[in-house]
């Protein structure tokens, strides 16, 4: 009898899911690590465990360099972006503007479109020949390439993620702490230095280190601008793949990835140390914006300048993908397209099937571990949930580089195939889609789960009956989210590509190889117009068809997603 | 009818914890009821209650102890496999489907035939009143049709018990009392098991056949509502169901049921009394504010601290050689009414003292 009721317990296909999941995440995500690690320790000729490989890397006067440059960029990128970031979602949210719009839109503009773009715009306006700098101002030896390039581009690249972040925060705070704060006499600078800055300080901190893993991990800017500035990002790929020194790749990589993971801790030790913010809904009343001239004008002049040149960059790469020739001849004309389109049309094919593939898979994957990690109680539960977020904190280069060594000898062999692909893009997309379903979940009160459970539901069956049309909106935010971001990944991915299987973003990346800017912007440009295609298509079949869907997706609703 | 009868076995439920200690959050309880009966468990918050029911709903797993239903152990069986059904205390709606959708859930589950689930339906939809409001969505309705649908989504099924989690809690005053009434009239109608949970006592003496007070994990008292009122069998019981006067005395002696009791200095003779006592003891009385009187002749002189208008009642606080003690004098429209610092006479039938 006791047998039998032993038996009855169990929930044979949840355990199943479980162990199913518990397998992907430590196959997918682990054992590229792992191996990377391992890689890094053990001698490729000899098999034996040691540190030479890193003795080797650290004596390295060029690595030294490499390490440094990596650190200082991320820092001063990070500072930059915080600080610009701030501007734009202080001015966002707390002072009046007729601008909001357009900043909102400045916000979303780099997350959907591929990470390099700017560089290009970078290089017309502002390079040797540029349109700007030598056209214009007539400068003749002026640089972008180094330093002070890759801050400029790494900065409008990734200061509309701190400021969304921020937004996010200043938009949740309690309006009434403020009132109360004005109420017993503060002035509005006592406020905003009493108040708003310490229940902020966590947030900005959050912000500059995510910047700062950001441009660390950054390929595609310091690959294109970096010029004699390496970092190690970049030296991953060009030691591993260029020089066919794997050793020394997945040394820099392990070193990389103790980088951002140590980063990525120290993050979390912030964030759970304290939370002011009460994450009890919305802010009972509106915020009354600041009209007082001597703040208005200012920070809106800022916001706009800063805005006017991010345009100025995306206006320009449009028009430099019909330049005749880059940097010598501006007539416009479509060759360029032609060409592109007559080239490059099957990895504009592959991209799509790959971005269909990976989109929707990695989205039901992010799902099903939100709900396991948040209503189920098993063995491995902390496990699932730090695993699924460790891509968070793993660098696109690290985690490609990992998969060819994982994926290239038996047992399993993916190199060269399309699976190589969809599957690293579904797992380094996996934390965004984890958090945001999650964040979505703790939302739903638990007993409407209970209460079908109770009817006689079991859990498979709450899932897709309840849970899933509830977290629908997240689903599907998700699921645009997570097909851009296949659409334009490249860090991971540049390490996967094959002769079977190309990407567009990779393609691109290899006409900025041979000199061919004008092409590498055609592609961009297609790029992005197929990304804005198919994000409007989704939005509209949502918008039509679903009718009892309350709510349309609304891409961005979800900030701390992002 | 599927009414079964359920009875937990020495349940138990016990949260570990470091610092503090084992929590006994369920402490070795142990009840029975009959099928058909209507069961309140009644106490102040965390003492065991919702612990109780969602362990009998399959949610929170027992650390000891049995629980069976029909006879049938069910404590190894997942929520879904058990054959109750749960009113949540926030109605757990499910805001994807309409009104019909949700009471058909549990049936499409259970994988009756389109005619049987609209039958049903239709059926309970009349029964709660909610004729007309299939296909309203759940944020459609008003705080009283949503807790109807949440009745009527738990009763379709028919379950061997149904459990309510303070289901009335959200809503205002009179729709409370008015639901209470139906859920009553309903259950008695349908002949179901139902076991309630519940800290509010007008709640539980108005709807059940039997009340469970529990305190700190452990059963305090179980009995018809008008045992415990009358008879409580503790000073806990008795104040937490309506408001009690306790004084203090010692037994004079005890004679064929019959109890004298000496008290602030007065002997009371002729108290009924089932428990035994021997001379000497020291004995607690338990009168209820509305058996007693204030009056200007009686058995204890008073002074008025507090008189106030209730509409039905007048409400005294008295104070009788520093002892306090609260009155309800029934309809005072007629009555003379002492003000406070006045000096009254409180008064009370002998019979109507419950000494424990």
């Amino acid at each position: 009898m006791f047998k039998a009721d032993r038996y009855r317990l169990r929930d044979p296909l949840l355990s199943l899911v479980i162990v199913s999941v518990l397998a992907l995440l430590v196959l997918f995500i682990l054992m590229p690590l792992l191996s990377i690690l391992w890689g890094s320790f053990v001698s490729r000729d000899t098999g034996a465990i040691s540190l030479d490989t890193y003795l080797k890397v650290f004596s390295d006067k060029n690595f030294r360099r490499t390490f440094g440059n990596t650190l200082w960029l991320g820092t001063v990128v990070g500072i930059l972006s915080t600080v610009i970031g701030f501007l734009f979602a202080y001015t966002r949210q707390c002072i009046k503007s007729p601008f909001k719009k357009l900043y909102g839109m400045i916000e979303i503009l780099p997350i959907i479109s591929p990470p390099f773009v700017l560089a290009f715009s970078a290089i017309t306006l502002l390079g040797r020949r540029g349109l700007i700098t030598y056209k214009l101002l007539g400068i003749r030896n002026f640089s972008i390439y180094g330093f002070w390039g890759l801050v400029v581009v790494q900065t409008m690249t990734f200061f509309p993620i701190a400021a969304m972040t921020l937004d996010g925060l200043l938009e949740n705070f309690d309006v009434s702490m403020e009132e109360a704060a004005r109420n017993l006499g503060a002035s509005r600078f006592r406020v905003f230095r009493t108040v708003q800055i310490p229940m902020l300080a966590s947030g900005l901190a959050n912000v500059f280190l995510l910047s700062f893993i950001e441009s660390a991990t950054d390929f595609s800017n310091p690959t294109i601008l970096g010029g004699s500035y390496t970092t190690l990002a970049t030296q991953i790929y060009v030691q591993a793949i260029g020089n066919y020194n794997q050793q020394a790749g997945t040394a820099i990589a392990a070193i990389l990835l103790l980088v951002t993971v140590g980063v990525f801790v120290l993050q979390k030790a912030i964030l759970d140390r304290r939370s002011y913010v009460t994450l009890t809904g919305k802010a009972s009343r509106v915020r009354e914006m600041i009209d007082d001239p001597k703040l208005m004008i200012p920070a809106n002049a800022l916001c706009l300048f800063i805005s006017f040149w991010v345009l100025l960059f995306y206006v320009f790469l449009v028009l430099s993908s019909f330049f005749k020739t880059w940097g010598a001849n501006y007539t416009l004309v479509l060759k360029n397209y032609e060409y592109v389109l007559n080239y490059s049309m099957k990895p504009v094919k592959d991209t799509l099937l790959i971005a269909m593939l990976a989109a929707p898979m990695g989205g039901v994957l992010a799902m099903v571990i939100a709900f396991l990690v948040v209503r189920k109680r098993f063995l491995g539960r902390q496990l699932m949930e730090y695993v699924s977020m460790l891509g968070m904190a793993v660098p696109g280069t690290v985690f490609g580089l990992g998969y060819i060594l994982t994926f290239n000898t038996p047992p399993l062999v993916l190199t060269n195939t399309i699976w190589i692909l969809v599957i690293c893009l579904v797992m380094t997309r996996l934390p965004v889609g984890v958090r945001s379903a999650m964040a979505a979940l703790r939302q739903i009160d638990p007993s409407i789960e209970e209460a079908a459970s109770d009817l006689g539901a079991r859990t498979a069956r709450v899932f897709t009956s309840i849970t899933l049309p509830l977290i629908r909106p997240a689903f599907y935010t998700g699921l645009v989210f997570s097909f851009i971001k296949s659409m334009t990944a490249i860090s991971a991915v540049i390490f996967l590509v094959s002769a079977n299987y190309n990407l567009l973003t990779v393609r691109v990346m290899q006409h900025v190889d041979k000199g061919q800017f004008s092409y590498a912007a055609a592609l961009s440009t297609l790029l992005m117009l197929i990304v804005f295609a198919v994000v409007g298509l989704m939005n509209w079949c949502l918008n039509h068809l679903g009718r009892s869907s309350r709510g349309q997706i609304n891409l961005f609703s979800n900030k701390e997603g992002l | 009818m599927s009414a079964k009868g359920l009875s937990l076995i020495n349940l138990e439920k016990v949260y570990p914890n470091r610092y503090t200690g084992d929590v006994h959050a369920v402490d070795n309880i142990s009840m029975e009821i009959q099928p058909g009966e209507f069961v309140t468990l009644l106490g102040p918050s965390g003492c065991g209650k919702t612990t109780t029911l969602r362990m009998i709903a399959g949610f929170e797993k027992p650390t000891g102890g049995d629980i069976r239903l029909g006879g049938e152990s069910i404590r190894h069986l997942t929520p879904d496999r058990r054959d109750t059904a749960m009113v949540f205390q926030t109605y757990a709606l499910f805001p994807n489907l309409n009104v019909y959708d949700n009471i058909a859930y549990g049936l499409k589950i259970k994988k009756l035939s389109r005619q049987e689930i609209r039958e049903k339906v239709t059926g309970i939809l009349s029964l709660t009143g909610l004729e007309g409001l299939e296909s309203r969505h759940t944020n459609e309705l008003s705080g009283g049709q949503q807790q109807r649908v949440a009745l009527a989504r738990a009763l379709v099924m028919e379950p061997g018990v149904l459990l309510f989690d303070e289901p009335l809690s959200n809503l205002d005053a009179k729709l409370r009392i008015q639901m209470r009434t139906e859920i009553r009239k309903i259950q008695r109608t349908v002949g179901i098991t139902a076991v309630y949970v519940t800290h509010d006592q007008a709640e539980a003496m108005s709807m059940s056949d039997r009340i469970v007070i529990l305190k700190d994990g452990k059963i305090a008292q179980t009995g018809s509502p008008k045992e415990v009122y009358y008879h409580p069998a503790s000073e806990f019981s008795a104040n937490f169901i309506g408001t009690a006067n306790t004084l203090h005395g010692t037994v004079k002696n005890q004679e064929n049921g019959v109890l004298s009791v000496s008290v602030l200095g007065r002997e009371l003779n002729g108290i009924p009394c089932e428990r035994e006592f021997r001379q000497g003891n020291d004995c607690t009385l338990i009168i209820r504010p509305e058996a007693c009187r204030v009056q200007e002749k009686g058995l204890f002189e008073a002074k008025v601290t507090l008189s106030t208008f209730m509409g039905a009642y007048q409400l005294y606080e008295l104070d009788i050689d520093g002892c306090c003690f609260t009155v309800h004098e029934n309809n005072p429209k007629t009555k003379r009414i002492y003000d406070p610092g006045e000096t009254a006479y409180l008064d009370m039938d002998i019979a109507d003292i419950h000494v424990i």
